[in-house]
């Protein structure tokens, strides 16, 4: 058994639905072939280095897993035959000789990649509610400013209108 | 050993560089980091050679076959043209 990982680019102007059914297609592809999918992961819409069918972004997906070869080529003729896949790569990991022990890896990253997320979410949460802190004083003062200015403004139409009541 | 051959072969030049996979060993070379290979970028997208990056002959195979994976998935480009 080799682990494999399967990258494939999808056009940028796509409805979710389409691309969920694409996806899961793909991953079905795996493991209707007793393949054994690691992990489905939607790295989200990329720009492209350079131009691909003339677009300029993709959406980006990665397919990690476990197989045998057949398995490859069956998910390569499916990605072939898919329309709105723009391009395709398939790398080789490396050998699995303990599947079980690749799979309890696997949920332990998984596991630790969504801590890291949601402690990054957290952050930027955080960030945000001290930005809309600062955005209310901030508008605040200037409410307190615009508030001050008419006033100026007014006065300063006054004495136009005096110094013209004075020409005539 | 090494600081021997050094020191014989070039008194003129500076220092032989470290590859820098060997001196950390938690980086790893990955071709979905395209902000690590970069690094092993000429300005038109060349990939550097050994001999300026100072990568030993492993990790320096390493980079270019990620180069060259990330190449083929549009991850970096194999010509720079807006310089």
């Amino acid at each position: 058994m080799r682990e494999y990982e399967t990258v494939y680019i999808l056009r940028p102007d796509m409805t979710e639905q389409e691309e969920a059914a694409i996806n899961s297609r793909l991953a079905e592809v795996v493991t209707r072939e007793k393949g054994h999918l690691l992990k489905q992961a939607i790295w989200g819409k990329k720009k492209l280095a350079y131009e691909i069918r003339h677009f300029n972004k993709g959406l980006y997906v990665s397919l990690k897993y476990v197989s045998e070869a057949p398995v490859v080529q069956e998910l390569e003729r499916n990605l072939k035959i898919l329309e709105p896949v723009i391009r395709f790569g398939t790398f080789r990991v490396g050998e699995v000789e303990n599947l079980q022990e690749r799979i309890a890896r696997q949920a332990k990253e998984d596991e630790e990649e969504a801590a890291r997320l949601a402690q990054q979410r957290e952050e930027a949460a955080e960030e945000a509610e001290e930005q809309a802190v600062d955005a209310a004083e901030e508008s605040e003062s200037t409410r307190q400013v615009e508030a001050a200015e008419p006033r100026e403004e007014d006065s300063g139409q006054d004495a136009g209108d005096e110094t013209e009541a004075e020409e005539e | 050993m090494n600081d021997a051959k050094e020191t014989k072969r070039s008194p003129r030049f500076s220092r032989r560089k470290l590859c820098r996979f060997c001196a950390d060993k938690s980086l790893k070379v990955d071709f979905h980091d395209v902000q690590t290979l970069k690094l092993f970028l000429s300005e038109q997208g060349k990939i550097i050679p050994r001999r300026i990056s100072g990568n030993c002959a492993v990790h320096q195979h390493q980079v270019g076959q990620a180069i060259k994976r990330a190449r083929q998935l549009a991850l970096l480009p194999y010509v720079q043209t807006n310089i």
